[in-house]
């Protein structure tokens, strides 16, 4: 049996911030279809590795593959133009535009129509919006300024943003922080949903465990900027260490 | 699923373009039609209002609909008046190629700055577009041999049928029409909504593939082409151009309409640059105090209106249909559309 071809490869990745190492010589192996999460305390490099990956930051050290391409180097433009989509931990919207727009403006770029003067409506566009807006079940708010949804409800509008632009790869930096107990499995069922049917594959950070056992095939333990612990779900749960930094044992 | 998407499409024409038919075609009217039983004096003044409009709305273009606040505005207005004025004066280039020729060079201007300033936000933004400005105005000051310094150039009469006050009028409404019109299906391009997007959230629309800078830079360039629209026409309306068009002062007239009307609509800067043109020639004819008045608006509006004069009344119109709605770019457009 042949392992499938990696989607995304981190190999040796470092970044400091001012001499303290944020991320130290992370190797992770993502295959086609995974389903993998990062767990690990505040401050343990998440967010920070999430940037690398997706541009916003540079590496110091190391290579980062997608599709065996090395992307270390591009910005977050060309990342995304590859098919690495990603949310932020803090829901990142276009506040005073409607639903709709939000996720119009992101077709748009992503048809590399960003740029276009003419002020026509796109019927196709459009229609593709609201669908996707009814992927993620907020057909019922397409006019309303997003900066007046719900909290729960703009991350929805986040991923529905995310997914305009048909990414390979779904980076997700704790989707369900900040969302009500409720909304939260809510939010869990859709994720699985999308990921299944557009056959994503998916990388995400919790802090809930509960969350990360029902979404996730595989878990790498983050701590102080160098992976701890890989393995399932069921194999993380187990290991000594983990529980002494992060479950909290 | 088909019907549901139709429905609305309905749905969104209505709101964006029924009701502003009904606020934008009376007074379209009254500008025609008007002139025709008022003293040439008010012709005057109604050609100063609408080319202000124009000056106004294209930095809002900046300012609203950009994020980028701008005090520098009148760099454009100024290179597009000179331009015009020189060509047609000083080189006898017929009127038409130099009114065109204005506009262009106040593009490239700000084309030139703004490869540096897009970069910035903020503060930065704001002292670097005023420092441009003022450096533009120190050019035109200082440059005896080309721009006759203080003593200005004069003499900027077109022959022929603009050469009469009204028919010179018609053809600014005309032009500042166009442009509005332009200027509002740009703002609702795909273009539009994504410099809306940047301004919200530009990290965001980094991550989903675009080159914020460059978007940023084609705002700034549209703003500075319309801004010398503003110039050109003032050029032939003043009939001289001296270096005060290029004063920070001339960047503070569209700065206030902008904040006294309202940021975050298309039709606030046009009611706020009407009310500061009206405020600054009409009031200073009774008292001498009119920049206190203005002052005291500005400040009034400041203090209790602060989404502006149309942002707030938009307000009142959301809060009383108890609920916000956007189907455009903000709450305001629909609200005064629906006024």
């Amino acid at each position: 049996m042949t392992t499938p071809q990696p989607i995304l490869e981190l190999a040796r990745v470092s970044k400091a911030f001012g001499g303290v190492l944020a991320v130290s010589e992370v190797n992770l192996h993502l295959r086609r279809g995974l389903r993998y999460a990062l767990v690990g305390p505040n401050g343990a490099g998440k967010s920070t590795l999430f940037n690398l990956i997706t541009g916003q930051l540079r590496c110091d050290a190391g290579k980062i593959l997608f599709k065996a391409q090395p992307i270390q180097h591009l910005t977050p433009d060309r990342i995304c133009k590859l098919g690495i989509a990603r949310t932020f931990q803090i829901s990142s919207i276009f506040p005073r535009l409607s639903a709709l727009k939000n996720v119009e403006v992101a077709l748009a770029i992503h048809q590399g129509k960003g740029a276009s003067l003419m002020p026509k409506n796109y019927p196709y566009r459009q229609r593709r919006a609201i669908d996707l807006l009814r992927d993620v079940g907020l057909h019922n708010q397409l006019f309303r300024t997003v900066g007046t949804l719900s909290h729960g409800e703009q991350k929805l509008v986040e991923l529905a943003v995310t997914l305009a632009i048909e990414p390979a790869l779904l980076i997700l930096d704790e989707p369900t922080a900040g969302v009500g107990v409720r909304e939260r499995w809510g939010m869990v069922e859709l994720i699985d949903r999308i990921c299944r049917e557009k056959e994503l594959t998916l990388m995400l950070c919790e802090h809930d465990m509960g969350v990360v056992a029902e979404l996730c095939d595989w878990v790498a333990v983050l701590h102080r900027g160098s992976v701890l612990a890989e393995g399932t779900v069921d194999d993380i749960k187990q290991e000594e260490e983990v529980r002494r930094v992060y479950l909290g044992d | 699923m088909e019907s549901f998407s139709v429905i609305r499409f309905r749905r969104l024409k209505e709101i964006v373009l029924y009701p502003y038919a009904k606020v934008v075609a009376p007074l379209l009217i009254v500008l025609i039609v008007l002139p025709q039983f008022i003293p040439v004096i008010y012709i005057f003044q109604l050609d100063a209002i609408i080319i202000a409009v124009l000056f106004a709305v294209s930095l809002n273009l900046l300012m609203g609909y950009g994020g980028m606040i701008s005090f520098g505005h009148a760099a454009y207005y100024s290179l597009a008046a000179y331009t015009t004025a020189l060509l047609f004066n000083h080189h006898f280039v017929s009127f038409p190629l130099a009114f065109a020729a204005g506009p262009a060079l106040a593009a490239l201007g700000a084309a030139v700055l703004g490869v540096f300033v897009v970069r910035t936000g903020g503060h930065y933004f704001l002292m670097l577009t005023l420092a441009f400005s003022q450096l533009i105005f120190a050019v035109i000051y200082q440059w005896y041999e080309l721009t006759k310094g203080d003593d200005g150039i004069a003499g900027l009469f077109v022959q022929g049928l603009l050469g009469k006050p009204i028919n010179y009028y018609y053809f600014s409404l005309i032009v500042v029409v166009i442009s509005l019109t332009l200027i509002y299906g740009v703002l609702h391009s795909a273009f539009g909504y994504t410099l809306q997007a940047i301004r919200d959230n530009p990290a965001r629309v980094e991550a989903l593939g675009v080159r914020v800078n460059r978007y940023k830079l084609l705002a700034f360039v549209i703003a500075g082409y319309f801004a010398g629209v503003a110039g050109s026409l003032f050029a032939f309306f003043n009939g001289q151009v001296s270096p005060e068009v290029a004063y920070w002062t001339q960047s503070a007239e569209p700065f206030m309409s902008v904040i006294i009307g309202g940021i975050n609509s298309f039709f606030g800067p046009v009611l706020g640059a009407a009310l500061y043109q009206v405020i600054g020639t009409q009031l200073s004819r009774v008292t001498q105090h009119s920049l206190l008045i203005t002052g005291v608006v500005t400040l009034a509006v400041g203090l209790f209106f602060p989404r502006g004069i149309v942002g707030s009344i938009a307000e009142l119109h959301i809060f009383e249909r108890g609920e916000r709605r956007s189907d455009d770019n903000t709450t305001a457009d629909t609200g005064i559309s629906e006024g």
